[in-house]
């Protein structure tokens, strides 16, 4: 009955966004422009190359001489301003869908920021590497904060985590260890609330999102136990970070709360039929990790969005692409200009 | 017109270039425009190739001159003037020579550019300090006094919308009863020991404001105050304000106070976080003066030395302003030639260049002229070597000499599909049929006259507009000027066949038909002896409709059917056109296969079915059914030809007595009806079935050592239709290297049921012809009786004007513009369907001849 809501009204408000995502969407990179771009012997045949992609407009202008980062941030200004242009377009509940999708942004920019002041790094040389699609007011008046209340009352009451960080305001001060677990529960905050969301929009939206977000809060449980072995965080602290969503909840989550090394961890995962063929690509091909993997599913995932219409995981699925995308480019800058030929192959295609 | 039949002929060219010359002559090349360059590198990418260096240089050089272009936009405010650029200029100029130049102008610039930023920035510090010294001085004397109680320190704000704040009684340090309360703090921006309270002042841009308050609210927690000053309150702020205001955009003066150092270092990278620039202010009323009269002073030499570095800065800008568009286009150039240069083969052996390509027969000796002269520039010791290459393998690209007139027929019959090398060219067909069916659809003698009115300007103006960049509908109706010319023309003349001038039919050779009291219906004037018998006149009008028609109870059905017919005739004469130059396409290219088993079965087809009808109407037209003979005899009766055709097709030999227009009708009938049926398996089986045997019997050939000899001839034969045209032997190997009977077959089962099918639709297609000039002329006259007609029957001068405007406006609207406008889509559409797809394109391999050239 959604399904049939979503074939008549979608195109009323949202019809035109979405022509445009699939627009950008295929302007991404093929894989003959990844290998012609491994080709390259400097970053200026990279640019050479570039210019005959969307690339275009954001690069040819940029004096030389030019390098990886640079490259990388200006492919980031490109995509910062499509999704700008979108979210200007959008009406609710696209909108507010849409801003869903720079929370994630926001929460790394803050753990950057408090990060970066707490070992009293130059703020604007740290605003500098935050993603522009993650500002939130009073980004900059981020250090004059020492401790996670006043962080709270002072910063984070105006912007849209705030409802996220009612957990945290407890602690006592901001130190490293206190930093890392702001952000996953911020992070598991926002997927629980993103994901409530998802399911509230229904439809076809819902079944798309919902599992993309699963996988998602699958990949924090998984990464988030890896990186706790061996570390002070107790079971339940551990148990504390997880998200509630996704398919391991509840008993994968109750197993790997108990894990102690990587080989629980995986006798756990053994279980599940995607992770198992996530384990099992990961240990068959050389140099890949599970990380490796885990990212690679990503893109299968967002690819899969654009099989669909009427629904707004594309915006999601585009914004994902589009990084991987970014990131790929600025691995394969990062080889050349490193002349690290050999591992120049590893970046993830797209299409 | 015969160069316009087919596309002009070409040789494929292979030139060996020595390797100093290789650059000359691709200027020349270029400037000539006549040679197509084949890509000899294609399995190179771009930045593999060997003058990608070169092309990166340009690419360098485009991205500075945008960069200097931008600046002199940006600096100088007068027009630029679009100079003329010659040729002697741009080959004065060397590249290298510019490159070197423009990198050091950039720099330059960028250099002038940080200095003058920074002088502005000084400046902008040096006012801002002027303007807040001023600023504070209000803030001083607006500043509450502060008196002490019991419970602490009370601000009494002068101004009752302020907040009031207390300050705890422990903080204060002073002892005096009443004070004013700025004036106790021994401040400046560092000395806040021995306040209660500090203080910041600044500027701060307008976005900002409230965010910067509500931080600041929450970080003091209520214990900061913010005053703010719009710049419009201080009445004695010197006019500088203005100009920085343009310059810098809004902003604020703003003062905040805050208790305790600790607060104030929190203030203070809130004010960093913000980038708002703080400034000293001194508190004694003298030292603030001392310090403006300084500032003035500073500001004033500042003055100057920004105007003397503004002159500088313009005077060089405009000396790069004067050359920009001499750079620009030989950086253009010179990227033409590099990008040619890259598509060329180097041959390391002999030190040349091979370059492949197209040209036209007819400019081979311009082209062999040019190599000349790019040899002798470029004192090369060895002439450039050019072989004819006789076979080529590829197509030959399309290319034909238009001229104005012809380019936009051209362009309406490519939008199409590009006709293939040495096809028949649709477009001189085009350049009468299109106009006369759009006339057909819009024939209105008024309606013309204006539609050539503005065709008339356009081509008037042409040399006015041609150069310049026009809006896009202004563009499309420039580009086909000639075109809409013709409609025009002979929209005219077909308004005068059906004798309408903006829906009023004129009388311009006077009626030949009377009404009399004696009969409701009119007679012809000359015979009017006895008008009950109601005769037609002897002598008819002598061209055109009369205009008693359109008075006529039954003028509408009369032009009915007389538009009817006409579509009709029209139609399948065109489409007869259209098969026929099919066989022109057959015979030209040889292929006796296509003449005999597509173009005749195809012609007899068409003939024997609609073409018999266009016979009929003649013949139905050319009867006198008020011959005396006629009107007493009961079967002479005209027949309804719509039946007539049905019956061809449901019973041939059987045709009523009276619907019978010739003689053996029936037995004729029946013949034409059995060529039509024989017809469809004839295009259908003997092409692929021939075409099967061929296969079959070259490949015999192949396996057979002896019957050498005949394999000679049949490549020989082959050889020769290379010669002739490249495209359809193309074919014809394609098919024998890899012969699919199933696909063939089916392929052409398509193209009968399409035609058989197509031969009904197409001609019921026609009928629009019919459909929109009928509702062209009833549209005119509801226009005309409704609004015109009407308002003048009122008989007020006002009404009459209203009418009127509101009937010019319909008939400029709704008549010429968008009756126009589907007449065109309609006409458009009879020849790209109707009539190419009997023979044009019909594999659609067709490519443009694209010459490397420096015109854009």
């Amino acid at each position: 009955m959604e399904d049939i809501r979503d074939l008549i009204g979608f195109n009323v408000d949202d019809g035109y966004i979405e022509a445009l995502v699939r627009g950008y969407k295929s302007s991404l990179l093929s894989s003959v422009d990844y290998v012609n771009l491994t080709q390259c012997e400097t970053l200026e045949d990279v640019r050479m190359h570039l210019n005959g992609t969307e690339y275009s407009v954001v690069l040819q202008d940029e004096p030389s001489p030019l390098t990886a980062s640079i490259i990388a941030e200006k492919c980031s200004v490109k995509l910062v301003s499509d999704f700008q242009y979108i979210r200007s377009q959008s009406t609710n509940p696209l909108t507010k869908f849409l801003d869903y999708l720079t929370y994630p942004y926001m929460i790394d920019n803050l753990v950057l920021l408090v990060t970066g002041t707490l070992h009293e790094r130059d703020i604007g040389e740290l605003l500098e590497k935050c993603n522009t699609l993650g500002s939130f007011p009073a980004m900059s008046t981020l250090s004059i904060v020492s401790t996670p209340e006043e962080l709270y009352r002072e910063i984070l009451v105006d912007t849209p985590l705030a409802p996220y960080f009612a957990e945290c305001v407890s602690f006592d001060d901001l130190t490293e260890t206190n930093i890392e677990i702001i952000r996953n529960i911020l992070y598991k905050a926002y997927l629980e609330d993103f994901y409530q969301f998802c399911c509230s929009l229904g439809g076809t939206t819902e079944k798309i999102m919902c599992e993309i977000l699963q996988f998602e809060a699958d990949r924090r449980i998984i990464n988030i136990t890896l990186n706790s072995l061996g570390s002070k965080l107790s079971r339940e602290a551990r148990e504390n970070l997880y998200p509630s969503i996704g398919s391991l909840v509840p008993e994968g989550t109750l197993k790997l709360s108990r894990a102690e090394d990587v080989q629980s961890v995986n006798s756990v995962l053994e279980s599940y039929d995607l992770f198992r063929r996530l384990l099992q690509y990961s240990t068959d091909s050389p140099g890949k990790s599970l990380e490796d993997s885990f990212i690679e599913y990503e893109v299968q995932l967002s690819k899969k969005t654009f099989e669909q219409q009427f629904h707004y995981g594309v915006f999601y699925g585009f914004l994902k692409l589009r990084e991987q995308e970014i990131r790929n480019i600025l691995w394969i800058c990062e080889c050349i200009s490193q002349r690290h030929r050999t591992g120049i192959g590893n970046y993830v295609t797209i299409f | 017109m015969g160069s316009l039949c087919r596309s002009q002929e070409m040789i494929k060219l292979r030139l060996f270039v020595e390797k100093s010359v290789a650059h000359e002559t691709m200027v020349e090349l270029a400037e000539l425009g006549v040679f197509q360059l084949n890509d000899l590198n294609e399995e190179k990418s771009t930045f593999q190739r060997t003058f990608a260096a070169d092309v990166r240089l340009c690419d360098e050089m485009q991205r500075r001159l945008r960069f200097l272009e931008e600046q002199v936009d940006f600096q100088l405010e007068e027009q630029r003037l679009e100079d003329t650029i010659t040729v002697e200029a741009l080959q004065s100029l060397q590249l290298e020579e510019l490159a070197r130049y423009l990198c050091d102008l950039e720099g330059n610039v960028t250099e002038m550019n940080s200095h003058w930023g920074a002088l502005k920035a000084e400046e902008r510090k040096v006012a801002e300090h002027a303007i807040l010294l001023q600023a504070g001085a209000k803030f001083f004397e607006d500043a509450p006094k502060v008196s002490l109680s019991e419970y602490g320190t009370t601000i009494m704000s002068p101004d009752p919308e302020h907040r009031s704040i207390n300050i705890p009684r422990s903080s204060a340090k002073n002892d005096e009863e009443t004070t004013s309360l700025l004036g106790v703090s021994k401040t400046g921006r560092d000395g806040m020991e021995e306040s209660i309270l500090g203080y910041y002042a600044g500027f701060i841009s307008f976005e900002n404001i409230h965010p910067f308050e509500r931080i600041l609210f929450r970080v003091s927690r209520g214990n900061a105050y913010l005053r703010l000053v719009s710049l419009d309150e201080i009445s004695s702020v010197n006019i500088r304000f203005e100009k920085m205001e343009n310059e810098w955009g809004r902003k604020r003066v703003f003062i905040v106070f805050f208790p305790g150092v600790a607060l104030g270092t929190k203030i203070l990278k809130i004010c960093e976080a913000f980038s708002v620039s703080l400034y000293n202010l001194p508190e004694g009323e003298v030292e603030r003066y001392r310090l403006l009269q300084s500032l003035e002073q500073e500001f004033n030499d500042l003055q100057t030395v920004i105007a003397s570095t503004q002159s500088q800065r313009e005077e060089a800008f405009r000396e790069i302003a004067l050359q920009l568009s001499l750079w620009k286009e030989k950086v253009r150039r010179e990227k033409t030639i590099f990008h040619a240069l890259n598509l060329l083969n180097y041959d390391t052996s002999n030190n040349v260049y091979i370059a492949d390509g197209w040209c036209p027969l007819d400019e081979y000796g311009n082209l062999q002229d040019c190599l000349s002269r790019a040899q002798k520039r470029a004192h090369a010791q060895s002439p450039t070597v050019v072989e004819v290459i006789k076979y080529p393998k590829d197509t030959p690209p399309t290319f034909y000499k238009l001229n104005k007139f012809t380019i936009v027929f051209q362009n309406v019959v490519e939008s199409y599909g590009v006709p293939c090398y040495q096809e028949l060219n649709p477009a001189p067909f085009t350049i009468v049929t299109f106009p006369f069916l759009f006339a057909i659809m819009f024939g209105d003698i008024g309606h013309g006259m204006l539609m050539t009115l503005v065709a008339a300007i356009l081509i008037f103006k042409e040399k006015q507009l041609g150069g310049r960049k026009l809006n896009e509908l202004v563009q499309t109706c420039f580009d086909g000027r000639y075109m809409i010319l013709l409609m025009g023309l002979f929209s005219v003349y077909t308004g005068f066949i059906y004798n309408e001038c903006f829906g009023v039919s004129l009388n311009l050779f006077q009626t030949r038909w009377k009404f009399t009291d004696a009969s409701s219906l009119a007679c012809g004037v000359d015979s009017c002896a006895d008008a009950l018998s109601n005769k037609p006149p002897l002598d008819i009008y002598p061209f055109g409709f009369d205009p008693v028609w359109s008075r006529a109870q039954n003028g509408l059905s009369f032009l009915n059917s007389y538009k009817m017919k006409l579509s009709i005739i029209v139609g399948v004469t065109q489409m007869l056109l259209g098969i026929v130059l099919s066989y022109f396409n057959a015979s030209f290219f040889r292929s006796g296969l296509d003449i005999w088993y597509v173009f005749v079965p195809q012609l007899l087809f068409m003939s024997c079915t609609f073409g018999y009808l266009v016979l009929l109407i003649f013949i139905k037209w050319l009867t006198n059914w008020n011959a005396p003979s006629c009107l007493s005899d009961s079967r002479c009766r005209p027949p309804d030809l719509k039946n007539t055709l049905i019956g061809l097709f449901m019973t041939p030999y059987k045709v009523a007595e009276d619907a019978k227009l010739f003689p053996f009708q029936g037995e004729i009938q029946s013949v034409l009806l059995l060529i039509a049926i024989v017809s469809v398996p004839w295009m259908l089986l003997p092409k692929p079935l021939i075409l099967l045997y061929r296969h079959r019997k070259s490949k015999i050939v192949i396996g057979n050592e002896e019957q050498r000899p005949l394999l000679d001839k049949e490549l020989s034969t082959q050889t020769n239709n290379h010669v002739q045209g490249g495209t359809h032997s193309d074919m014809n190997k394609k098919e024998e290297e890899s012969f699919d009977f199933g696909e063939v077959m089916i392929h052409q089962l398509i193209h009968t049921i399409e035609f058989v099918l197509g031969a009904v639709s197409n001609t019921a297609s026609y009928l629009r012809l019919w459909a929109l000039s009928l509702a062209h002329s009833e549209l005119s006259l509801v226009f005309l009786e409704k609004v015109l007609y009407n308002t003048i029957s009122l008989e007020h001068p006002i009404a009459i004007m209203i009418g009127f405007l509101l009937w010019a406006f319909l008939t400029i609207g709704v008549l010429c513009l968008m009756e126009s406008l589907s007449a065109f889509l309609h006409a458009l559409r009879l020849h790209w369907v109707e009539f190419q797809n009997k023979f044009y394109n019909l594999q659609g391999e067709g490519r443009k001849f694209i010459p490397m050239s420096f015109s854009i």
